[in-house]
């Protein structure tokens, strides 16, 4: 019945990774996340689930995305030549400037609301 | 002596990729509508339903789409089998103000006026939404307050986001565990069943789900009218 469902709160980071040349990350998370490769409009699942940890992950050239309901950290080798960034759910037209390389559009969420609390990003080298 | 007639099966799909709406409008398109629609439709004549209807684009209006629910909410007589499909947009329900909303092409349809065009369904008829879209389990809430037994099987939950790509991986999971190449599959025998490998190997932020009205429903057959008593 409307007005009798209370919403529970929706928590998203969503983070892009640009990757210039092959390199591998280390990447903390608190729940089960999913890496997917961004191909033109569409993308493609990379690896299996990422389970709560640290993963070692490899990427190949190319831009990555993951969503996490908690905080997440990315650990850098020094010199590795990756981009990573937050993306933002709660505008659906402002995108953050990719790399000048890279013109690669990330995707929106299909959704009108933004995240009622935005977990944090820790980037590590 | 006369056989009882059959149960009337009909399905609704609506792929809402083109807004108009000033609040829509700059939204990115939805790129997997067209997709969706056309998966679905192909799930649904493979579980037998042949009264289908495609309401896409500049056609998913609310008032043509309003139409449609309705009519095929009270077409399908009772124990008959409503599928409604939606792929879009959605408006993320506000406590206390409204339930969420499917975002059409010139204006949001809230979950609330679904439900009351539902109720025009005999209390027999079976109804499946498939939500591919946003805050996609938002509307089992509201859709459990028909008289008809409601069955929703959404993209995600309530208070997560699906993601934008040209291809939906919920719908492509569906399709392959209740008909894969259009042949049933054998081991989908309930909605208990197919609630658990949709949620299988799924991320925490993005996790299918199925809902029905009534605890009993979980053990009916996927895609079929109910049971006669």
């Amino acid at each position: 019945m409307p007005g009798r469902w209370t919403a529970a709160a929706y928590t998203s980071l969503m983070v892009a990774l640009y990757v210039a040349e092959p390199a591998i990350v280390n990447l903390t998370v608190h729940d089960h996340v999913q890496l997917d490769r961004v191909t033109g409009t569409s993308a493609e699942r990379y690896g299996d689930l990422l389970p709560p940890g640290t993963t070692p992950v490899h990427l190949a050239a190319g831009t990555y995305v993951f969503r996490t309901t908690r905080d997440a950290q990315v650990q850098l080798a020094q010199e590795t030549a990756i981009h990573v960034t937050v993306v933002p759910l709660s505008d659906k037209d402002k995108w953050p400037d990719p790399p000048p390389v890279v013109a690669m559009q990330l995707p929106a969420v299909r959704g009108d609301s933004p995240p009622d609390y935005v977990p944090a990003l820790t980037v590590l080298r | 002596m006369t056989s009882a007639a059959a149960p009337r099966l009909v399905a609704v799909h609506i792929g809402a990729d083109v807004l108009r709406h000033p609040r829509h409008a700059a939204w990115a398109q939805p790129l997997s509508c067209r997709d969706t629609v056309q998966r679905l439709s192909r799930l649904c004549q493979a579980a037998g339903i042949r009264a289908q209807q495609a309401l896409l684009g500049p056609d998913a209006t609310t008032g043509r789409v309003s139409a449609a629910i309705a009519a095929a909410a009270a077409g399908t007589g009772p124990g008959g089998l409503l599928v409604l499909t939606f792929s879009g947009h959605s408006e993320r329900p506000v406590p206390g103000e409204h339930a969420g909303g499917w975002c059409l092409h010139d204006a949001v349809l809230r979950h609330a006026e679904t439900a009351t065009l539902l109720a025009a369904a005999p209390a027999s008829t079976h109804i499946v939404v498939i939500a591919d879209t946003c805050y996609a389990a938002a509307c089992a809430a509201t859709f459990a307050g028909v008289p008809a037994t409601t069955v929703v099987l959404a993209a995600c939950a309530e208070n997560q986001a699906t993601l934008n790509y040209q291809h939906s991986q919920f719908v492509h999971k569906l399709e392959r565990l209740t008909y894969p190449g259009g042949r049933p599959n054998p081991d989908c025998g309930s909605y208990a069943w197919l609630r658990r490998e949709l949620r299988k190997d799924t991320p925490d932020v993005e996790r299918p789900d199925v809902r029905a009205s009534h605890p009993a429903a979980m053990r009916q057959r996927p895609l079929r009218p109910a049971p006669r008593r």
